[in-house]
């Protein structure tokens, strides 16, 4: 899932100061999962928003709705239907389904209620790890499903490194160093020989961001309606 | 999709919701508790003081620890005292008239639902007053005052009820069919008590029950001797030992076919009358009257080796040899009851062989047209509740007949039944004891006919109904909002929930707490009645009639614990929740968003809690939301407190939602 944190609730209001009605628009997947932007977190912002805002000497109308994924555009289409469009979405999907209401809300303001953080897994309720960078060209098959690019603080892809002390990064010492994971991992299918035989060269970042906003599109999935 | 009826329910003859009055009482509602049990059942005084509670027998909580004991919570729920009814309007008569024949419990409630539908209802009865066989139960345990109390509420429908005209004596069956009744329901019980061919029998202390008990009710002079032998082990048969103890005889034997562990007696009747001294000789039946000076002096008695063969068919076997003498100078036989067929005499009604009533026990029906049977008379000898249910069955039959002209049994209620609770989560449920209830002690009890058990006050009430498990009321879950965030598996207390693509509750675990609905990030849960939008609406009302006030303090009171003083404070919005597990953070954020800075969450002691494991975590999560809440308003506070169940004039609450 795309793990997501709420942003505190002075940031928010802050982005409205010059708007009155205003859509929290909460989102039923993955940031429902992380408590951060489903039903109930974005019901608890709209009643604390208005009180602070009135606080404040701002007039703000707030109405909060979820959908069953923001990054479908059909999904939002009809929480946005109707004449009384608001003056700003607040959106508390992650980044994807915001960049999305922005695509299609013309004149209507669209703002973060979250922090989009990474991609993840959940570790124990209300924990969460990140495990995949996006990278666009897997590793994982070499690295026995433990990713180094997510999962080693600095990436390397033939590690670990100096840094690496009974088992943890020296970057922060509650971080497991990705690399011991990887080579306990090994160690665990008795595979150590093929790990410590195995030279992963160089990547190609261009699959990464590094070669610009990156797009799947499958000809064999095209729907050619008359 | 049916929620599955809890076993409680199930097991009622008449379904009546048990665990919804149950649940009530528990929350205070007593008024509301009752119109529950009124809805189905137009005995619910009687039925408090004297069913057989099958009810009890299937609680679940029974695997765990005791029963639920729920006849004592209905009897207390209608002991309330409420201010007067008020007159209640009528039902206009709109249809044609029907004539019921016997005021007993299945008559009067065929009598009530035909007259609520808009019939036009005439009842005969052939003794004096109404009741039927109820009025043979000893004031001891049905007091009078009780039975007139249903009875009068009954009647107050608009039903016409004719004392002292029995049916082929005062009135012939085709009397009423000239008179133009559209249908005759016989609901005359079964009045006559066996006799058993044994010398003697029918002299003075040789006597049939229901004759001895007919006199005691009259208060007519019931000539008795110092040590008196009550053959059968029915609850008659203890009804009739109990009564002579406190008739003044000193010595009460009750012998019967059955042995100890087939009784047909209930276990509290039969405890009750070892308590009063009563003997019991199981497995031992009678064999010759002895006799002295032309008087009974007692029985021969031999053993039973069996009472029912291998099919449970009657069938008894004696083992000759083994006798045994017992003196007594009274002996009364209460070995089974037998209806009065005379009225059918000269009437179309036709009987079989064996002297029976020929009747269809699917359609009430009898060979004539338009004449129907209900009741013990139909289906033999049963239990109060199983006659107010055919009496209800009766009168559905009798009106589906009189609308279409079609006679068909009502639909069967399949709905699955909440099954066992899972062994696995025995030890993760909070032990709770069943209140006892109070008692005259055994002794003496017997100076009279005055009542032994006293009823719950309203703590002990609060407390019992606080036991249920609210068996098969657990979540529902909207699938569609529905995240499968896995919160309410990973956060069930009693791991009742599994995952079959979605969320799945597993009714046969749930205990309805209300902690997954609580946490649930997207709002798909519902437990029981309780949903997020009354309470939204609770908090609205409350805050506007608090409003001109402005305060500044709200008091959340678990249902469980609303009696508690604790709750009492004059300044404050008062809310009530089903148990604080059932409290959400958002629930909170509503309250301080109007302007509530202190927080007083009261709830039940956790030694009294059937969700004490879950009190935790709710604190736990109104805690953070508290703490969250701070960066809008830095000084709210809150703060948890334990409840006794102290009685206090609680202040007026809009409204509890479920």
């Amino acid at each position: 899932m795309i793990v997501v944190r709420r942003k505190p609730i002075e940031s928010i209001l802050a982005f409205l100061a010059p708007y009155r009605k205003v859509l929290l628009l909460g989102c039923g997947s993955c940031a429902a999962v992380c408590f951060a932007g489903g039903e109930k977190e974005t019901e608890e912002m709209a009643c604390l928003l208005p009180v602070m805002a009135a606080d404040k000497g701002m007039d703000l109308e707030v109405r909060a709705a979820t959908c069953q994924r923001v990054c479908d555009w059909e999904f939002v289409e009809p929480v946005l239907a109707g004449d009384d469009k608001p003056d700003a979405v607040v959106s508390f999907s992650c980044g994807a389904g915001t960049n999305l209401l922005a695509d299609h809300l013309g004149a209507i303001r669209v703002f973060p209620g979250v922090d989009t953080l990474f991609i993840g897994a959940t570790t124990e309720h209300g924990q969460w790890q990140e495990m995949c960078s996006g990278c666009g060209d897997c590793v994982l098959d070499r690295t026995f499903g433990i990713c180094p690019i997510a999962r080693c603080s600095k990436s390397i892809l033939n590690g670990p490194c100096g840094g690496s002390k009974d088992g943890k990064c020296e970057i922060n010492p509650e971080t497991d160093c990705g690399w011991i994971k990887i080579v306990e991992r090994a160690q665990a299918l008795g595979k150590l020989d093929d790990l410590a035989s195995t030279y992963i060269a160089p990547k190609n970042w261009a699959s990464s961001h590094h070669g610009g906003p990156r797009r799947v599109k499958r000809e064999d999935l095209k729907i050619a309606k008359p | 999709m049916e929620r599955p009826f809890p076993p409680c329910q199930a097991a009622c003859p008449v379904r009546t919701d048990t665990r919804e009055y149950v649940n009530l009482i528990a929350w205070g509602r007593f008024e509301e508790a009752l119109q529950v049990i009124r809805k189905v059942n137009p005995f619910p005084s009687v039925c408090g003081r004297i069913c057989q509670h099958p009810c009890e027998a299937k609680c679940r909580r029974g695997a765990l620890d005791a029963a639920v004991a729920l006849k004592e919570l209905k009897r207390f729920v209608t002991e309330i005292e409420t201010a007067p009814a008020p007159a209640m309007e009528l039902v206009p008569v709109t249809r044609g008239k029907i004539a019921i024949v016997g005021a007993g419990p299945s008559g009067l409630t065929a009598a009530q639902d035909l007259r609520e539908m808009g019939y036009g209802v005439t009842v005969l009865e052939r003794l004096a007053h109404p009741g039927g066989m109820l009025n043979l139960i000893p004031k001891y345990r049905l007091p009078e005052r009780i039975l007139r109390k249903d009875v009068e509420a009954i009647l107050a429908r608009g039903i016409e009820l004719k004392c002292n005209c029995e049916i082929g004596r005062d009135v012939q069956l085709s009397d009423l069919q000239a008179d133009g009744y559209q249908a005759i329901i016989v609901c005359a019980g079964l009045s006559r008590s066996r006799g058993l061919a044994l010398p003697g029998f029918g002299a003075e202390r040789f006597v049939a029950a229901i004759p001895l008990m007919m006199d005691v009710w009259a208060g007519n002079p019931v000539p008795v001797g110092r040590k008196a032998l009550v053959i059968g082990g029915g609850n008659v048969a203890v009804d009739v030992a109990r009564t002579l103890r406190r008739l003044g005889v000193e010595q009460v034997t009750m012998a019967c076919m059955e042995s100890h562990a087939e009784i047909p007696a209930s276990e509290e009747e039969i405890a009750a009358a070892t308590e009063e001294g009563i003997g019991l000789m199981p497995s031992w039946a009678p064999k010759r009257v002895l006799k002295k000076d032309g008087h009974v002096a007692g029985l021969e008695l031999m053993r039973v080796t069996r009472v029912f063969d291998d099919k449970k068919r009657f069938s008894p076997q004696y083992d000759p040899a083994h006798v045994k003498a017992v003196a007594a100078d009274m002996v009364v036989l209460t070995i089974g009851q037998a209806g009065d067929t005379s009225w059918t005499l000269g009437s179309p009604v036709k009987l079989d062989r064996r002297g029976r009533i020929v009747a269809d026990r699917e359609l009430h029906s009898t060979s004539e047209p338009r004449v129907f049977l209900a009741g013990e008379v139909l289906n033999g000898p049963g239990s109060a509740i199983q006659a107010i249910a055919d009496g209800r069955r009766a009168a559905a039959i009798v009106d589906q007949f009189l609308r279409t002209g079609i006679m068909k049994s009502p639909p069967p209620e399949d709905r699955a039944i909440v099954g066992e609770f899972p062994k696995a989560a025995h030890d993760k449920l909070h032990r709770l004891d069943r209140m006892p209830m109070p008692q005259v002690p055994g002794p003496e009890r017997l100076a009279g006919f005055h009542e032994h058990e006293l009823g719950y006050d309203q703590a002990a009430a609060l407390t019992e109904a606080g036991r249920c498990l609210n068996c098969g009321s657990g979540p529902t879950i909207d699938e569609v909002k529905c995240a499968s965030c896995l919160a309410c598996f990973r956060l069930c207390p009693l791991d009742g929930i599994t995952i079959q693509k979605k969320m799945v509750a597993a009714p046969e675990t749930c205990q309805a707490c209300g902690l997954c609905a609580a946490e649930c990030p997207q709002g798909a849960i519902t437990v029981g009645h309780w949903t997020r939008e009354q309470f939204r609406e609770q908090i609205d009302r409350n805050l506007d009639v608090a409003r001109p006030a402005r305060p500044r303090a709200a008091v959340v009171t678990c249902a469980h614990a609303a009696t508690s003083k604790s709750e009492s404070d004059a300044a404050a919005v008062h809310l009530r929740v089903p148990c604080v597990t059932h409290l959400a953070a958002r629930d909170l954020l509503r309250l301080i968003a109007n302007g509530i800075e202190e927080i007083r969450v009261v709830l039940c002691s956790p030694a009294a809690c059937k969700h004490a494991s879950g009190q935790q975590r709710a604190k736990q999560v109104l805690t953070a939301a508290v703490q969250r809440a701070r960066a809008v308003r830095p000084k709210v506070t809150i703060e948890f407190v334990e409840a006794g169940q102290v009685l206090s004039e609680s202040p007026s609450v809009q409204g509890v939602s479920q």
